[in-house]
């Protein structure tokens, strides 16, 4: 963790509660990512991500500082997003596929000018390929490369075993290039 | 020809292997158009994907949060007060200081400066009584409640002031911002 959030923890434990805010600021975005990730839905998304937050504002005096504050958080997300899961078994999954489509057709890659064509579109690729991959897999994919956690601080988050987070990893990845070499010719690709 | 497993290729990537390993894996993708192929392919999806934006959260929500566990950035009393009574204060504050700058360069007294700007030095007069007039006043009712004569007394009267704003100071911080924040999680 660092200092400085370390520093705005103690804060806040002796009272300057308003600090939290920053320590959401800062979050808000990584944790709501992670939350599509997994429920696929906005809605509940937000709810699960909100709900994370003020739980890990009353279990603050619990943190326990071995580890960062960021893979506390993401812990406490990820638990909040499988139990609102466990919930909603026996939903119709079309619902939910249709909700996570018009979610997701939010994020436009035009908001990114820099990029040329092809990068915009091998990227659509990788999203669209990102959202049909089980959520065991999207969600180790999600907090490798959106939480940029390394392989320990996922296996921690989600509690598997650091082999276990090292294959979903491989596999989603795998799955991933197997898409885009549908779509594009390896050539295309590397030119990219 | 032996190729590099995939998963290895991904370890390579991610850093994950050692110096040994390392040296094998690099020297291999040097040597295998294939390998090497799929090196870069994983590369360039590496490069992508971390370009994929974030999911934004609505507007507001950092306040809805902040809201739930019931904090809120509530302004405390003496800040209420002065900004309200911002603009004043500094108009105040202004007139004050071209006040003090004539008085001090003693352009306040000179007699040019005087007949030049008449209104201004009736204008001076006029609010010299009414400030005269209402710190006899002042001091009359505080002469009930205190045995000292403030007009009279500099050292008394500042340090009654101090005491005042200390008072008000104390009273804000402890007693109406809690009054204001009582809302606890």
């Amino acid at each position: 963790m660092s200092s400085s959030e370390h520093e705005i923890i103690e804060q806040i434990l002796s009272g300057n509660r308003l600090l939290y805010s920053q320590l959401v600021e800062e979050y808000k975005n990584r944790s709501m990512t992670l939350a599509m990730r997994i429920l696929k839905n906005r809605e509940e998304a937000e709810e699960a991500v909100q709900d994370a937050f003020v739980r890990a504002y009353n279990a603050l005096s619990k943190f326990e500082r071995r580890s960062k504050f960021s893979t506390w958080l993401y812990r406490i997300i990820y638990n909040v997003c499988l139990s609102k899961l466990n919930k909603r078994q026996g939903e119709q999954l079309f619902v939910r596929e249709q909700e996570y489509d018009d979610a997701f057709d939010e994020l436009s890659l035009s908001s990114v000018p820099s990029l040329d064509y092809e990068t915009k579109e091998l990227i659509t690729i990788i999203q669209s390929s990102i959202d049909e991959l089980p959520p065991k897999y999207g969600t180790i994919l999600s907090l490798f490369y959106f939480q940029e956690l390394s392989y320990e601080e996922i296996s921690e988050v989600t509690r598997l075993p650091l082999g276990t987070v090292k294959t979903h990893l491989f596999r989603a990845r795998a799955r991933l290039i197997q898409r885009l070499t549908q779509e594009y010719a390896v050539e295309t690709i590397e030119s990219l | 020809m032996n190729h590099i497993s995939d998963f290895h290729l991904q370890e390579y990537i991610d850093n994950l292997l050692n110096e040994n390993e390392r040296l094998i894996v690099s020297t291999h993708i040097h040597e295998c158009s294939r390998c090497s192929e799929r090196y870069h392919i994983y590369l360039k999806f590496n490069h992508a994907i971390k370009r994929i934006p974030l999911v934004n959260v609505s507007t507001g929500f950092t306040d809805n949060v902040m809201a739930t566990i019931g904090v809120k950035d509530t302004p405390s009393f003496a800040w209420k007060v002065l900004t309200n009574l911002a603009p004043l204060v500094m108009a105040t504050i202004i007139l004050l200081i071209i006040a003090g700058a004539l008085y001090i360069s003693g352009a306040w007294n000179n007699t040019e400066f005087s007949h030049a700007a008449g209104i201004t030095k009736s204008s001076y007069q006029v609010v010299s009584t009414w400030i005269s007039q209402g710190t006899h006043q002042l001091n009359t009712w505080l002469l009930k409640i205190f045995p000292f004569h403030f007009t009279n007394n500099g050292i008394m009267l500042t340090v009654f002031l101090l005491c005042f704003f200390s008072a008000i100071g104390l009273m804000d911080k402890y007693l109406f911002a809690n009054l204001m924040k009582r809302k606890q999680p």
